[in-house]
């Protein structure tokens, strides 16, 4: 499957969590296409930041049940990739945004 | 910091300040080390965003922020440094604001241009000599006898004529209709004043009380009613009343009446009067002159926003003035002009006066002292009936001191301007004017 290295990596995931996790374990976390494999993702990282990607670790986020009155509904499934990189590669746009 | 001064014109100055990096950076900084203890972002705790975080999202506006307060901290600081003093709200233009750039701050505004006043001791003034000459007094008591005037009734057998005041009603009609507006009672007037319109009193001579006479009379095409104006009207009037004038003689009884013990005391007393306002009036005069010889002398251009203002605010306090007097601006405006003046001229005048006069005060070291200045605050004090306590409150409120003080010296150097360039001649007469306890004063020190 050849995937536009764009449409693999939706955005970057900044929080907390995130944070305590780059600055000790130099990961980052994404939020990736469903369809996207750990291959595909790694390469997608290695592609655009220009960096040796080391692990990626993957997991499906199961999306909420919601409801609004009395209709219920359900939110869409994500996948969120958590990748370590060599030590001293870093990716900035987790500064900013 | 570092403040640059770019002269525009000699009315108007530039200065470019320029405060460092190392103050900027941190005042940044510290305020989004506040931000970020407060500020809520997704996938954070609230106020657990990094800080950096936080200067990637808010750092252009924040920026923007430490620098506005930065510049309002040091507005002072940047006048005193430029060693100029603004006129006027200066123009402010904000440079760049990059992280670790310094932030430089151009202000424009209006300055009053370098003076150095010359000439001052060798002003030509022309000489006044107040006099009061009999012809004045004469008519001087002719307005008291006027004002003590009396109007006496009239036997039966009189006739109304020149100088005798008819007490009338009357009533106008137009082609045979009653006219609302023109009717009235006990109207007073007297032959031979035409203060209403032509022909009017001419039809009440020979009039006797009593009597009631029907006439017509064409209203002037101008008259301010415009109902009536060129309107031929046909007047029914009934005298009521016929009342002579009676003027008192000038003699002793008027003289008591007027609170004085005989006719030679009020003489004395009114000459006195009227002498010291011809003085009053000269000294204002030679003031004046003074004042324009001494701006005559010392051309200098005036920053004209300023004299806007100025000029502006001259408009308004005249106009509070005499507002309540019924006088609207025209009427001020045309009054003006009659004196060959205008608010811009005045204006223009008090700018120079001040500017000038505050120079020679530097130049010759002329100050008031703290306690020239109580002496004044008392000296108000007593002029408003009020403790010297609550005038000193007063004068310490916003500024009052200030102006106060800056009034104060002005007229100290008036009064050195008179000593230097019109002593002699008007020496004798300095004790009889206002200014006779401020000379006092001011000898006392020397």
């Amino acid at each position: 499957m050849t995937k536009n290295a764009f449409e693999i990596l939706r955005r970057p995931l900044v929080t907390e969590k995130g944070n305590s996790l780059r600055d000790e374990h130099n990961q980052y976390v994404f939020e990736v296409a469903t369809a996207a494999n750990k291959i595909d993702i790694r390469r997608a990282i290695e592609k655009i930041f220009d960096v040796r990607v080391e692990e990626v670790r993957t997991s499906v986020v199961r999306g909420k049940n919601k409801r609004v009155g009395r209709n219920v509904g359900r939110r869409v499934n994500w996948k969120k990739a958590v990748v370590r990189l060599r030590s001293g590669d870093s990716i900035d746009v987790f500064e900013g945004v | 910091m570092k403040v640059e001064v770019q002269p525009v014109s000699n009315v108007e100055v530039k200065v470019v300040a320029e405060i460092p990096t190392e103050v900027v950076e941190p005042a940044v900084q510290e305020r989004l080390r506040e931000i970020a203890r407060t500020i809520s972002v997704r996938g954070f705790r609230k106020g657990k965003a990094p800080q950096k975080l936080v200067e990637a999202r808010l750092g252009a506006q924040v920026r923007a922020e430490v620098a506005q307060n930065l510049f309002e901290e040091n507005l002072e600081q940047i006048f005193t440094e430029a060693k100029v003093i603004p006129i006027g709200e200066p123009e402010v233009e904000m440079g760049e604001i990059a992280p670790g750039e310094p932030l430089t701050i151009s202000l424009g505004f209006e300055v009053m241009p370098e003076v150095s006043p010359k000439d001052y001791k060798s002003l030509e003034v022309p000489a006044t000599d107040p006099a009061v000459d009999d012809e004045k007094l004469q008519a001087e008591l002719e307005k008291l006898r006027e004002k003590r005037a009396q109007f006496v009734p009239l036997g039966d057998d009189a006739v109304a004529e020149t100088e005798v005041q008819v007490t009338l009603d009357y009533e106008g009609f137009k082609d045979g209709e009653p006219v609302e507006e023109i009717k009235g009672e006990s109207l007073e007037l007297i032959i031979g004043e035409g203060r209403f319109i032509p022909g009017f009193e001419d039809a009440l001579r020979g009039a006797k009380v009593g009597e009631s006479r029907e006439f017509d009379l064409t209203f002037p095409e101008d008259y301010g009613f415009e109902k009536v104006a060129g309107q031929e009207i046909h007047f029914k009037v009934n005298v009521r009343e016929l009342k002579q004038k009676q003027v008192p003689a000038l003699d002793d009884e008027l003289a008591v009446d007027e609170g004085h013990s005989d006719l030679e005391a009020l003489k004395q007393a009114t000459h006195e009067r009227l002498l010291a306002d011809a003085r009053a009036e000269a000294e204002r005069e030679r003031n004046d002159a003074l004042v324009r010889a001494l701006i005559e002398r010392n051309p200098m251009d005036l920053p004209p926003k300023a004299l806007k203002a100025r000029e502006e605010g001259l408009r308004s306090y005249y106009l509070s003035m005499w507002q309540s007097f019924g006088m609207n601006e025209e009427f001020i405006e045309r009054m003006l002009a009659e004196q060959g003046s205008s608010f811009e001229e005045e204006a223009a005048k008090g700018m120079r006066k001040s500017a000038l006069l505050d120079k020679i005060a530097e130049r010759e070291e002329i100050e008031i002292s703290d306690e020239d200045f109580d002496l004044a605050l008392a000296r108000m004090a007593e002029e408003r009936g009020e403790p010297f306590a609550k005038t000193r409150a007063w004068a310490q409120q916003d500024g009052n001191d200030e102006r106060l003080r800056a009034h104060l010296l002005r007229d100290r150097v008036m009064d050195k301007l008179i000593e230097w360039n019109c002593a002699p001649a008007d020496a004798p007469e300095a004790p009889a004017t206002e200014s006779a306890d401020e000379p006092a004063t001011e000898s006392a020190e020397e």
